[in-house]
């Protein structure tokens, strides 16, 4: 009880006046929740990401919901691991996607650090938000709004959000790039169905569009292009579209089975199929385990190519980034959450807390394979 | 061709959903309100792991920012 009101006074305080408190009298809020997360990545490069979140969020009592969520993350980027001065560690070196001041730095893990903020104010139908991101080469901002409307008796839902987010680039010194100061903005909307057709069953369709503009290479890697290193360049515009479709259907053991597919096409030339499914099942009241597994398939973009054999690339254009190559790639995971207040010995103690734990496993075409663990603590009061 | 296709489909699917005849009343939607028939339980899950399949991947999107009603009310 003491928690509760001790963890109640700090989200007071956290919350805008205005936002969180529209009334005076007595406490504004209906329901809260508060959670971590900790999620480790680590692929077949020796990269490694541990992210740190957590998140707040009030259910207020005119049916507006204010959200709170903070994001660190560290990413270690190995240093080269072949002997200084062989080939291979030249070629490491030149295409190496981080900064590297000096040769002596090469040889050394990057770490690079990342805090994010994200905030939102929704009710039934509208939601605003604001996103900030920081690091040490990149500042991002976002704007977004969504605004839905029910028909036929409820059973139909119509979606439409659109966000507006603008980021400012400042490479660090590297070595054998000359990046400088330079800005990217991206204007997204989208428009999305959600359609009862069952008691069952539940349909979505949605369409999206961004159009981004800007610097959208790393301004660290180079590419062999005609026998020697230059710079990787990409257009400075691109128009991403998909079109979504997802089922979500209730089955009879106390399961649920979601089958989703996207088709993704831009003016790059990348074209990508994506299916996903996912199987919940409760295996008590208190444990749901869940299994999924996601099919992903894309193009290369026009101007990519293995090896080039001029400076110039492809109409100017020379990319080494492993996302505009053809590949294939398949994940499977598993998740577990259980209420703890299930636990004999928490009851009481931990009313209205869930712990959930996920282990997923991805591997693509192009031997890149990565492990992501993720375990989350919700405590709702 | 297969992306025309495709396309041609979804869109398809867009008008019929639109004027779909079936009626589901409310108090037969307990199961869609179940948290694990909802797309929202899912939606913060997917935020956070679109980040990460855009490092990887090409392509972004398929959630609709992560928003949409869940026509289960």
């Amino acid at each position: 009880m003491q928690l509760r009101r001790w963890i109640a006074t700090i989200l007071a305080g956290l919350a805008p006046a205005g936002i969180v408190s529209p009334t005076a009298a007595g406490p504004p809020v209906e329901e809260r929740d508060a959670r971590y997360l900790f999620r480790y990545f680590s692929d077949s490069d020796d990269v490694r990401v541990f992210s740190h979140y957590g998140n707040v969020q009030m259910e207020l009592r005119d049916g507006r919901t204010f959200f709170l969520q903070w994001n660190h993350e560290d990413v270690v980027v190995p240093g080269v691991q072949a002997p200084a001065g062989s080939p291979d560690a030249v070629d490491a070196i030149t295409s190496a996607s981080r900064p590297i001041a000096d040769a002596a730095d090469a040889f050394r893990d990057y770490h690079k650090r990342r805090n994010e903020i994200k905030a939102s104010v929704e009710d039934a139908r509208a939601e605003l938000g604001y996103y900030v991101s920081t690091e040490a080469d990149y500042f991002a901002q976002q704007l977004r709004g969504r605004y839905n409307v029910d028909a036929h008796d409820g059973m139909l839902n119509l979606a439409a959000g659109a966000s507006y987010g603008w980021d400012r680039i400042t490479p660090l010194n590297d070595e054998d790039t000359r990046g400088t100061k330079d800005r990217k903005t991206t204007w997204h909307g989208d428009l999305v169905l959600t359609r009862v057709v069952s008691p069952t069953t539940v349909v979505r369709l949605g369409a999206e569009a961004s159009r981004v503009r800007g610097l959208q290479h790393n301004p660290y890697r180079n590419v062999y292009a005609g026998g020697a290193p230059v710079p990787e360049l990409h257009p400075d515009a691109r128009w991403r579209r998909d079109l979504f479709l997802r089922v979500s259907r209730y089955l009879r053991n106390r399961s649920s089975l979601k089958a989703d597919y996207r088709l993704y096409t831009d003016d790059w030339g990348v074209q990508s199929h994506t299916v996903g499914l996912r199987l919940t099942q409760y295996v008590t009241e208190d444990a749901i385990f869940r299994y999924r597994y996601r099919y992903y398939s894309q193009g290369a973009a026009w101007f990519y190519a293995p090896e080039y054999e001029i400076a110039s690339g492809i109409d100017g254009y020379l990319t080494g980034d492993y996302r505009l190559e053809r590949f294939d790639a398949h994940l499977f995971g598993v998740q577990v959450r259980l209420n703890l207040a299930a636990v004999p010995a928490a009851r009481g103690v931990l009313d209205g807390t869930a712990l959930r734990v996920k282990y997923e496993r991805y591997f693509n075409s192009n031997n890149f394979s990565a492990n992501i663990f993720e375990s989350s603590l919700t405590y709702q009061f | 061709m297969r992306a025309r296709r495709a396309r041609a489909l979804l869109f398809l699917l867009f008008l019929g959903l639109l004027g779909g005849c079936a009626t589901v009343k409310p108090y037969q939607r307990g199961y869609l309100a179940d948290r694990i028939m909802r797309y929202d339980a899912d939606a913060r899950e997917e935020a956070r792991e679109g980040k990460w399949f855009e490092a990887r991947e090409g392509s972004s999107g398929g959630t609709g920012g992560a928003g949409g009603g869940c026509a289960c009310n």
